[in-house]
This record gives structure tokens, C-alpha cells and sequence, in this order.
């Protein structure tokens, strides 16, 4: 449904040529909800742009719904919806149901469907009591739930969102998930562009981590989980081990200690050093009370591939 | 159908938004028309003045056609690109363009509200014009209209440069600054060509508005027919012809540079 060749954008800025988006290539299944995460700057919305056709490749290309971004650029917009995820898109003397009404009749649709199509996607998203409200004077959440409801008037195959839930309440955000959910249901195929990473795991099937313009990391979340060898390993001591011992821990990987409570926790970077570490616990004179060992968050392995950057 | 009537109704909707504003613009335009009485009053209304012989004599009447005609060289011209520009700063341009509306009617249709605005301003200037000041005009609809339509489509082709310009410049498009002063300055809005120098009569005869203009003029005031103006027809029509394409392709290439630089969206 989706599918980007080495496709690449530099941007050229007062002399310098800048690196937006670098030979990026990945594919999404119809049906499929992919999460696109990484740090500010990472190119994450000039890729939106590139594949929603408002931006030209430098190099590379890509399909959506079997048309191409750079030969196909009208049939690819036919195909897609992008919610922005900016209120600088929307008429701010019209209200949001004249708004929608607005972009609806550029879409050629028959205005009773149309109207139909409103009133549903506004009760859907909880906002048709506000319909009349200057979009001037709604809320954030409100705006931004405009902005998912225009993009599904057509009700395309393929959804661009980009950041639809940042900053914004939590119902609102919820609500906006749940809509998400609904269409990911449906069969439609969504890029969500997000810096919520819990959201990104509730949501998406498969994730691709981006940084400086690179796509770093991308496959399933059980994958991406999988493949990160990284494990969290926190163990409950009868006592709190002295430093000689601390210092062969930390052979295994980074250690943080919590004293009050006799915990080490140990970044294994290895997991098939597990045993060894049990070992070494079991040859010393101090017993183990409770050992967990957990993979990584999606905002650890995040961290990991980008390095911390944008923190 | 419904494409046309949702720009209309953006404008609509946006301009009663803004009710102080739309009071001040009727009542400039009233003032101006009552400022223009005036200063014909100063020049004499039935004069003897041998400029404004060929036009009726009656230099409130070449001064009103000339101010209606110069508000839509203003909008032929300048609406395309102000209506970009406007986009641009309200960050719906990006919207509009991913839309199944294509762009070349998105400009246009963008531009109805202004000039059915215009079209009322225009009615009021007259309808004072001729109730309050007495201004007696002798019409030929069809040979004003014909001139009135060319003159449109020609200097829209000029719009679309500009908007094309401003797709890149952002701000500051000098094709649309240069033609609508030349316009105002050498067409014959406010006094005829014959009071220029030779040099600036040869220049104001290149420009297709000092035809447009001439032939609004005799249409309005002396009813001549589509044969009486129908070198000025031709000189329209052949404008027209080079504008046009001009106009689609400048326009197309600003587009495309803005999309190349990834701008589509900067203002």
C-alpha cells in the first residue's frame, strides 16, 4: 500500500546543503498502522510531506496505493488524507463545520453526502455540539480533532497523521486513538508520526525510528524488542553489595544501584550473559531475594537508537 | 458547482467576520465618488476641454470609467497572487493543494469572491455616479461587455505570473507592482493618453489596458458597437493569447520550485 525507494530530500539553505531525508526505504501493508518515532529534526514530517506529494524528492520515489509520488502526484493526493497536525491549516473566521463543509466541496463530494459525512465524523470525534464554534475559538483538542475528521471525509485508503495527539487533553487524545483504532480496523493504512511512545506501541504494528534524516531502525515492535540483545536485569540482594563486587557487575553492563532497598539494576547488554550473571551471583557469598529481568520500553530502545538526541 | 459556491462562501463568510472593515470600505468608496465630483466640478462637467471631446466631454464620467476599469486591472492582476499570499500566511495553501481540486482552479475560483466584491463596489460608484451626480452614460452592453470579459482573461494571464512569483518571493512580486503602476500611470485612468508626451503615448499604446480602456470608454459613452472597437478587440485578443500560457507556466514553475525548496508552506 505503502512503499518508499531510497527516497531522499536535501534542502538547500543559505549555501548549505542540508540533509532532510536519507535514502529512506520501507514498505506498509494494507491494513497496517506505522509508527513513525524519533527526536525533532529527524525528517519525520518532511517524509509526511514528501509522501503526501506537498514536497519533490531529490532522489527516489515512492508509491502509495500503487501510484507514484513524483508521475502520479494527483492520484496519490486522491488516495491519501494528511492531517498536519497544524492549526495554521484551517479558516479561523469559519466555524468548524463550515471549515469541513469548505474542504468537503474541494473534495467533490455531493453535498448530501457530505453533510452526512460531517455530522458523523463530528459526533464521532465528540465535537458536533461545537460545530458553530469559530475554529478561532476552539480548543487545541478540538482543532486537532478537526483536523483527523477532515482528512477522512473522502475516507481515503492511506492516512498521513502527523503528531495527531500532541498537546492536547488526554479525553481528547483518547478519543483520537480510539478513532485511529477504529480505522486501523477498518483496513485503512496510517503512517502516525508520534512522540508518544506508549501511544506508538498501543497503536502501531510496526514502528520506524528515525534520526538525522536516517531511517536507524524499523520492524515490528516484538522485533524491534527482540532484537535489541539489551535487557533490564534488577536484583533484590540479602545485602547491599560492597564495591568490589559492584565492579564485576558492571563487566555485565551499566549498573544503578538503589541502597535502601538492596537493588541493582543491571543494563545487560548481552542476554545470553544472563546465566553468566547468575553465576557469578550465586559463587559470592551474598543470596539473591528476587531477580526481574524485562526488555526494553519502545522509549528505551528509542533512546538507544538515536542516541538520546532531541533530549 | 458546489466547488464555486464554497470559495463564494468562504469569502462571504469571511468578510461580514469583519463588519468595522466592510463599513469603512463603503463608505471610502462613497467619499472617493463624492471626491471625484469634485474635482470634475473644478474641471467643468460639460467642458470644452478637446481631450475629453472624443470621450462625451464629461470628465466625471471618464473619471468614474476609468476608476471601475483600473479596479479590475487591480483585481485581474493582483488577485491571483494576493490570494496566494493570503494562503501562504493563513497556512491553508498546503490544504487547498491536497485537495482533488485542481490548481489552476483553486486560483480561480479563489479570486470569484473578490471579484464579485469588486463587481458591488463598482455598482455603488456607479449608482451614486449616476443618481446622486447626475452622470449620464450612453451604453452598448454587449460591445462593453466583450471588452469588459477580454480585458479580464488578458491581464489574468499577468495575474498568474504574479502568482507564480509570489509562490517563490513569498513577498514583493514586481511583475504585478510594475504593470498595475504602469497602468494606473499611462492607460488613461485618470486623464487621457493625448495630455502625455509622444514618448510615454508610444509606451501607453504597448499596453494592452490603454486599449481595454479606450474601448470601455466609447462603449460606456458613446455606444459604439464590436465593429467600432474591433481593433481593440484584436490587441486583446492576441494578448490574451500570449498571457495566458505565460501565466500557466510561470505559474506551474513557481509551484514546482516552491514544492523543489519544500516552501509550499513559508510566508
Amino acid at each position: 500500500m505503502i512503499e518508499l525507494q531510497s527516497l531522499k530530500k536535501v534542502f538547500r539553505q543559505k549555501r548549505k546543503e542540508v540533509l532532510a531525508v536519507d535514502n529512506v526505504s520501507f514498505e506498509v501493508g494494507k491494513g497496517v498502522v506505522y509508527g513513525l518515532i524519533g527526536p525533532n529534526g529527524a525528517g519525520k514530517t518532511t517524509l509526511v510531506k514528501l509522501l503526501s506529494t506537498l514536497i519533490i524528492p531529490t532522489s527516489g520515489t515512492a508509491f502509495i496505493n500503487g501510484y507514484n509520488i513524483l508521475t502520479q502526484d494527483s492520484e496519490v493526493r486522491k488516495s491519501i488524507g494528511l492531517a498536519a497536525g497544524t492549526e495554521r491549516s484551517f479558516y479561523y473566521r469559519l466555524s468548524g463545520w463550515q471549515n469541513l463543509w469548505f474542504f468537503g466541496a474541494l473534495q467533490k463530494l455531493n453535498s448530501n453526502d457530505l453533510k452526512n459525512r460531517i455530522e458523523s465524523l463530528l459526533k464521532r470525534l465528540d465535537i458536533y455540539s461545537e460545530k458553530d464554534k469559530d475554529f478561532m475559538k476552539c480548543s487545541t483538542g478540538e482543532k486537532r480533532k478537526l483536523d483527523l475528521a477532515r482528512c477522512l471525509l473522502t475516507d481515503p485508503p492511506v492516512l498521513l497523521l502527523d503528531e495527531p495527539t500532541t498537546s492536547i487533553d488526554p479525553y481528547s487524545a483518547m478519543k483520537i486513538r480510539e478513532v485511529i483504532g477504529e480505522l486501523k480496523d477498518k483496513g485503512r493504512t496510517i503512517i502516525l508520526v508520534t512522540h508518544n511512545l506508549s501511544e506508538a506501541e498501543r497503536l502501531c504494528d510496526r514502528v520506524g525510528i528515525m534520526s538525522e534524516g536516517r531511517l536507524v531502525k524499523e520492524g515490528s515492535l516484538a522485533n524491534l524488542k527482540t532484537e535489541v540483545p539489551t535487557k533490564r536485569v534488577t536484583i533484590r540482594l540479602e545485602i547491599f553489595p560492597p564495591e568490589e563486587f559492584l565492579q564485576r557487575l558492571k563487566a555485565f553492563g551499566e549498573v544503578k544501584t538503589k541502597p535502601e532497598r538492596r537493588e541493582v539494576e543491571i543494563m545487560l547488554l548481552d542476554s545470553k550473559k544472563l546465566n553468566e550473571l547468575l553465576n557469578l551471583i550465586n559463587s559470592s557469598d551474598i543470596s539473591l531475594e528476587a531477580i526481574q529481568t524485562r526488555e526494553l520500553s519502545l522509549e528505551e530502545i528509542f533512546i538507544k537508537y538515536t542516541h538520546g538526541q532531541g533530549q | 458547482m458546489n466547488r464555486v459556491i464554497a470559495f463564494i462562501y468562504r469569502g462571504w463568510i469571511t468578510m461580514i467576520s469583519y463588519k468595522t472593515a466592510l463599513v469603512l470600505q463603503v463608505l471610502s468608496m462613497l467619499v472617493t465618488t463624492a471626491s471625484f465630483y469634485f474635482l470634475a466640478k473644478l474641471v467643468g462637467f460639460q467642458s470644452n476641454n478637446p481631450y475629453l471631446a472624443q470621450y462625451g466631454g464629461n470628465y466625471m464620467s471618464f473619471l468614474i470609467i476609468g476608476v471601475i476599469f483600473q479596479s479590475f486591472v487591480s483585481v485581474s492582476q493582483n488577485s491571483f497572487s494576493s490570494t496566494i499570499r493570503n494562503e501562504q500566511l493563513m497556512g491553508t495553501l498546503e490544504s487547498l493543494l491536497l485537495s482533488r481540486t485542481p490548481l489552476y482552479q483553486i486560483l480561480i475560483y479563489s479570486t470569484l469572491w473578490t471579484f464579485i466584491f469588486t463587481l458591488v463596489n463598482i455598482a455603488i460608484i456607479l449608482a451614486a455616479a449616476i443618481l446622486v451626480f447626475k452622470v449620464s452614460l450612453n451604453v452598448n452592453y454587449l460591445s462593453a461587455l466583450i471588452i469588459f470579459i477580454l480585458s479580464i482573461i488578458s491581464l489574468g494571464g499577468i495575474g498568474m505570473i504574479s502568482a507564480g512569483v509570489i509562490m517563490v518571493t513569498k513577498q514583493g512580486d514586481p511583475v504585478s507592482w510594475f504593470v498595475t503602476m504602469l497602468s494606473a500611470f499611462l492607460s488613461g485612468v485618470y486623464y487621457p493618453i493625448e495630455v502625455l508626451p509622444k514618448f510615454l503615448k508610444s509606451l501607453a499604446l504597448i499596453l494592452p489596458n490603454t486599449h481595454a480602456l479606450i474601448a470601455l470608454r466609447q462603449t460606456l459613452t458613446n455606444h459604439y458597437s464590436i465593429s467600432q472597437v474591433k481593433g481593440q478587440i484584436l490587441i486583446l485578443v492576441i494578448f490574451a493569447l500570449v498571457t495566458i500560457p505565460l501565466g500557466i507556466i510561470s505559474f506551474k514553475l513557481g509551484f514546482d520550485r516552491s514544492r523543489k525548496e519544500g516552501t509550499l508552506s513559508y510566508y
